[in-house]
């Protein structure tokens, strides 16, 4: 009995359950004091076993599951669900971050594979609270649609990094502006800086 | 709901640093987070301070000096970046100014000229929708008595903040925007800070050799082309997450909107464009950032999202986009 719920736990990991069974699992959970421990456990696994094991592992987020699979009930009913999704755009943000490391330069810390797997992977409650709508699609990129980087004419590289620098920057501003009470925030903005002769024109 | 482990760890520690406090006011004994919280966003804008911290974004570190007073009701500032180019943020009042590395003078736009109208975000009951508020405790930072306070996000669709808020002006000595793994993503904290009893305006003039702020030039606001002008809205949204575009802006036909938790904000861009030119998504230490397409009547539009939320996030809200 406890191996299949074991299991059971195991497939829940890895996000692969079914609604039904979703929530008899958590159901259980809440009944269970040992199963929840195991639930605990299996995480703490996980997370050793991919090295990113943190002061917050010892949280309990089953009870933020639950409610969120109840709030969520009449969006969740009209949407297909799609299981690995995350698994879509984990996969997206890493090969994309070889496009935007070149784009953005030296300035940005890409998601490497274990920051981005660590992001999507483990965290069942982001697949649970969001509902999918539709499905993540490969991305038509720069190192895609042209072959290999080397092959991205420099100046669409150039309007690629200008535009994401001015749309960074300005993000950093209006959110500095907006907190209002204190300029310290702008510290974020000198992060977007592009060269002063682009930011002084007009 | 979201950590209920930590929930009891925290009525725990709430209650001991409750019985440490015996040294603070009375007033300040029966604050609860959300109380400091509250205190600090109405106490710390009108402290006297100088200073200097350093803002950590991924792996990234600088140094910056502050000074912070108050002139006839108006907050008088000036910021200074020690490290690499000299680079200063002066504001007077309403007014931003940012002197570059070559002292080019820009002037930002003024709230009303900015998208986010005069709303400010941060009020406690937006807040309460999305996070949890809960007491860390008494601590030390800058030689200095603080209090710490915790902002736990309800679900999975946000970062989780941290605070340190000085017990003696209120101001903020440490923050911490982490994921919910604990993992830091941006931090500020100073590492020296001194009250000011008086006002010295000398303390606030730019250290720029040769800068007259009266003759700064409007910053290079991104122009809205009439072709980016589109109509569309989201069809999906992490919780507590409001519209902040000001009313001024027509709020259905804009290229870009700005939505915020009270907390941080998100910034969605919706464009015309020729040729897909990149697309992907990204995390630059706080900051996520994607862009995608839609393929809409027969043109393609590109939607960027920028906002210090999980980058499945911001990928998401992408996908919400839905044109009219």
């Amino acid at each position: 009995m406890s191996d299949i719920k074991n299991e059971t736990l195991s497939v829940l990991m890895d996000g692969e359950l079914d609604e039904m069974s979703l929530r008899r699992v958590l159901n259980q959970l809440d009944d269970e004091p040992e199963l929840k421990e195991t639930w605990s456990r299996f995480h703490l696994q996980h997370d050793v076993i991919k090295g990113d094991i943190s002061e917050f592992s010892t949280i309990d987020i089953s009870g933020a599951i639950h409610d969120a699979i109840e709030d969520e009930a009449a969006l969740k009913s009209q949407v297909q669900p799609s299981k690995n999704w995350w698994k879509a755009v984990a996969g997206l943000s890493v090969a994309a971050s070889v496009t935007f490391a070149v784009v953005l330069g030296a300035r940005f810390n890409p998601l490497v594979e274990h920051q981005g797997s660590e992001q999507f992977a483990g965290k069942t409650q982001v697949q649970v609270v969001v509902p999918e709508i539709t499905r993540v699609k490969t991305p038509t990129m720069i190192a895609q649609s042209s072959g290999s980087l080397n092959a991205i004419d420099e100046e669409s590289l150039q309007q690629a990094q200008k535009r994401l620098n001015t749309y960074l920057k300005q993000h950093a501003q209006d959110s500095a502006l907006g907190q209002g009470r204190s300029a310290m925030p702008f510290a974020r903005v000198v992060n977007f800086e592009t060269p002063a002769r682009q930011v002084k024109g007009n | 709901m979201l950590f209920r482990l930590f929930r009891r760890a925290s009525v725990l520690s709430a209650g001991l640093a409750l019985m440490l406090s015996s040294s603070l006011t009375l007033a300040n004994q029966s604050l609860t987070a959300q109380g400091w919280y509250e205190k600090m966003l109405e106490e710390a804008p009108k402290a006297s301070y100088e200073g200097i911290f350093v803002h950590q974004s991924g792996n990234q570190l600088q140094t910056v000096e502050i000074v912070h007073g108050q002139k006839e009701g108006e907050i008088w500032e000036r910021l200074l970046h020690l490290d690499g180019p000299t680079q200063e943020v002066i504001r007077r009042g309403d007014d931003m100014y940012c002197i570059h590395p070559d002292a080019s003078v820009e002037l930002l736009p003024q709230k009303g000229g900015s998208p986010f109208g005069n709303k400010l975000m941060g009020a406690s009951r937006q807040l309460t929708k999305a996070y949890q508020f809960r007491l860390l405790g008494k601590q030390r930072f800058a030689g200095r008595l603080v209090m710490g306070l915790q902002l736990v996000p309800k679900d999975g669709t946000r970062h989780a903040y941290q605070l340190w808020i000085d017990q003696q002006t209120s101001v903020p000595l440490r923050t911490e925007l982490l994921t919910i793994k604990g993992q830091v993503l941006e931090r500020y904290q100073f590492s020296y800070f001194n009250v000011q009893s008086d006002f010295k305006e000398a303390r606030f003039a730019p250290r720029t050799k040769g800068i007259e702020l009266d003759i700064a030039s409007s910053a290079d606001v991104l122009k809205t082309r009439n072709r980016d002008v589109l109509e569309w809205r989201l069809n999906w949204m992490p919780v507590g997450f409001v519209d902040q575009t000001a009313s001024g802006h027509t709020p259905k036909m804009s290229a870009r909107r700005i939505y915020s938790d009270g907390l941080v904000m998100f910034s969605v861009y919706v464009e015309n464009v020729d040729k897909v030119q990149d697309e992907g998504t990204m995390q630059a230490g706080p900051t996520a950032l994607t862009v995608q397409h839609k393929q809409w009547q027969g043109k393609t539009r590109r939607i960027t999202v920028v906002g210090e939320v999980p980058p499945a996030m911001v990928a998401r809200i992408a996908q919400s986009v839905e044109l009219l």
